[in-house]
């Protein structure tokens, strides 16, 4: 007989006093140990088969139900949950594992790039000899309420901080252009740092700076103000001249890029001697190349153009809002007549029908009535 | 639920059942804890016996379960470890002595998983037929055999290691080393 056919024999409690057994137990010492302890065992085993004092069937009856009626509400629920989550303890690890990457994506903060800021540059002829200061307090003055301006490295460089996006730098560049009397838009380059916020306001901010809304210009107490939930005022100063503000509103639509939105131009009158009027509307949501009907001073005269199919309707209503409806008031007021010039023919809707209103002295003997 | 059916059904077990609740845990508190604990649960499962004259295999399972519950607790694991793994033979104490020997089978039990100590208490103590254990835990009756075979095996295995390092005590700890490493690698 071998040792492990031995062993097995004595693990399963046979005798071992059978003869194979016995005569290789005499042989191997090793064997004689694994007898010895099998044996033990059973000792051991035959110990605890005997009856142990038990407390009474009543006494446990009474704590059982006595537990079972104070169990509270809450320690029930608890015990099931401890008990089911016993029996699921793939799931709960699982939902474990989720609710603390929740905890980690909502709660912990974690250091990142980002723009923290943008740097403006004018340069050359763009240049303006205002302190950051000024200009801090100016764009604070129309809305601008968290952006702090700086000098850059270099001379003519402002850095801004607290923009919502790009296109906020850019359109305060335009604006820094247009005071400062430069057609050109000023250079403008993203600064990044390091941020510290969790993994869900870094992606909310990201998907709230994507988000556009309409923009609308208006025209207030002399000057153009633009004023939306992503964008704020572009000013002019009250004596801009009409290339001025016409080339400052282009280049804030330049720098809106591919915008696909709304963009609406409205004016109220003012009562100084300059009248500007800019409607700027697009059907189709796209931005046209120019505006619909445009009404400028120019040397002296007031210009008018309009592309749209009714041109008489248009005009009329533009001079409603222009001069309340009265002309010959306005005339006389102006100390000047107002001539209809329709050049070419007259096309009702459909082509472009091209109107320019003069305002000029009653007096002019090249004008005819 | 009928409760008053409950106590009934369970009355002319109580002793057996208790018994096994301490003789599982090795202590008599903590098995009254176990067994008030298997109580509660059964109780609020009674409804699902459908058949009552199973109520006995049904009860042994749910405080089988039971113990398996409280046995993956962090502090039941740490209590095990600390009573198997630094066993040794207190002073004063005789082989021959019931408690020392109550105290050793427990020790022996320990190195058993839940289930498998569950098994050996009800088939080598209590006395109960593999066909009934088989039964009692929805297996085939085969395997209720071979983990008892191997349950068994670990015990006799355990006994020898420390009864070799019992009887080298006085020696020096090379030569207790030694011996161990012997038994060791005997039993593997």
């Amino acid at each position: 007989m071998r040792c492990n056919e031995a062993r097995k024999l004595l693990t399963e409690g046979i005798d071992r006093s059978a003869p194979d057994l016995a005569a290789h137990l005499e042989v191997c010492a090793e064997c004689q140990r694994v007898a010895s302890a099998s044996r033990e065992l059973n000792s051991l085993l035959d110990t605890a088969r005997g009856e142990i004092p038990i407390v009474e069937f009543g006494v446990i009856r009474r704590r059982a139900e006595t537990a079972a009626g104070s169990q509270s509400r809450w320690e029930n629920i608890m015990s099931r949950l401890a008990h089911r989550s016993n029996e699921h303890r793939r799931l709960i690890t699982g939902i474990g594992f989720a609710l603390v990457v929740f905890l980690i994506v909502t709660l912990i903060p974690f250091s990142y790039t980002a723009v923290t800021g943008y740097q403006i540059t004018l340069t050359g002829e763009e240049r303006l000899e205002v302190s950051p200061d000024l200009l801090t307090a100016a764009l604070t003055a129309v809305g601008y309420e968290d952006i702090t301006v700086t000098e850059g490295e270099l001379a003519g460089q402002y850095v801004l901080s607290g923009l919502a996006n790009e296109q906020e730098a850019q359109n305060i560049a335009v604006a820094l252009a247009g005071l400062s009397g430069s057609n050109r838009v000023p250079a403008v380059e993203p600064i990044e740092g390091k941020l510290s916020g969790t993994i869900y306001a870094q992606a909310a901010k990201r998907i709230i700076a994507d988000e556009k809304g309409p923009i609308r210009i208006k025209l207030e107490e002399g000057r153009f103000v633009i004023s939306d939930s992503t964008l704020k005022g572009l000013l002019f100063s009250s004596d801009a001249t009409d290339d001025e503000i016409e080339s400052g509103i282009r280049k804030f639509l330049d720098a809106q890029g591919n915008f696909a939105g709304e963009v609406i131009v409205s004016a109220e009158i003012d009562e100084a001697q300059n009248y500007r009027l800019i409607k700027l509307s697009t059907e189709d949501g796209s931005l046209s190349s120019s505006p619909d009907i445009r009404m400028y001073m120019s040397k002296g005269v007031l210009a008018l153009e309009s592309r749209s199919g009714d041109s008489t309707e248009s005009l009329a209503q533009l001079i409603d809002i222009f001069a309340n409806g009265d002309l010959d008031s306005l005339a006389e007021e102006l100390d000047r007549g107002i001539i209809l010039e329709l050049p070419g023919g007259k096309e009702v809707g459909g082509e472009a029908v091209t109107i320019r209103v003069h305002l000029v002295p009653r007096d002019d003997p090249d004008v005819e009535e | 639920m009928d409760i008053e059916l409950f106590w009934k059904l369970l009355e002319p077990h109580h002793p057996k059942a208790a018994a096994f609740c301490i003789k599982l845990v090795g202590s008599r508190d903590d098995g009254y804890d176990l067994y008030q604990d298997a109580l509660l649960l059964a109780m609020r499962k009674f409804d699902t016996l459908a058949d009552r004259s199973a109520f006995r295999a049904w009860l042994f399972r749910i405080i089988v379960n039971s113990f398996k519950n409280r046995c993956r607790g962090w502090w039941w694991r740490q209590r095990v470890v600390l009573t198997s793994e630094k066993f040794e033979l207190l002073p004063g104490d005789d082989p021959g002595d019931r408690l020392t020997a109550r105290r050793r089978l427990d020790r022996a039990l320990a190195v058993l998983s839940p289930r498998d100590r569950a098994l050996v208490i009800l088939h080598e103590v209590e006395g109960w037929p593999t066909a009934e254990l088989a039964a009692m835990f929805n297996k085939p009756e085969g395997t209720v055999k071979t983990r008892l075979f191997r349950g068994k095996k670990k015990m006799r295995d355990f006994l020898m290691r420390h009864r070799a390092f019992r009887q080298t005590k006085s020696r020096s700890v090379s030569e207790v080393a030694y011996a161990m490493q012997r038994s060791k690698k005997t039993t593997d």
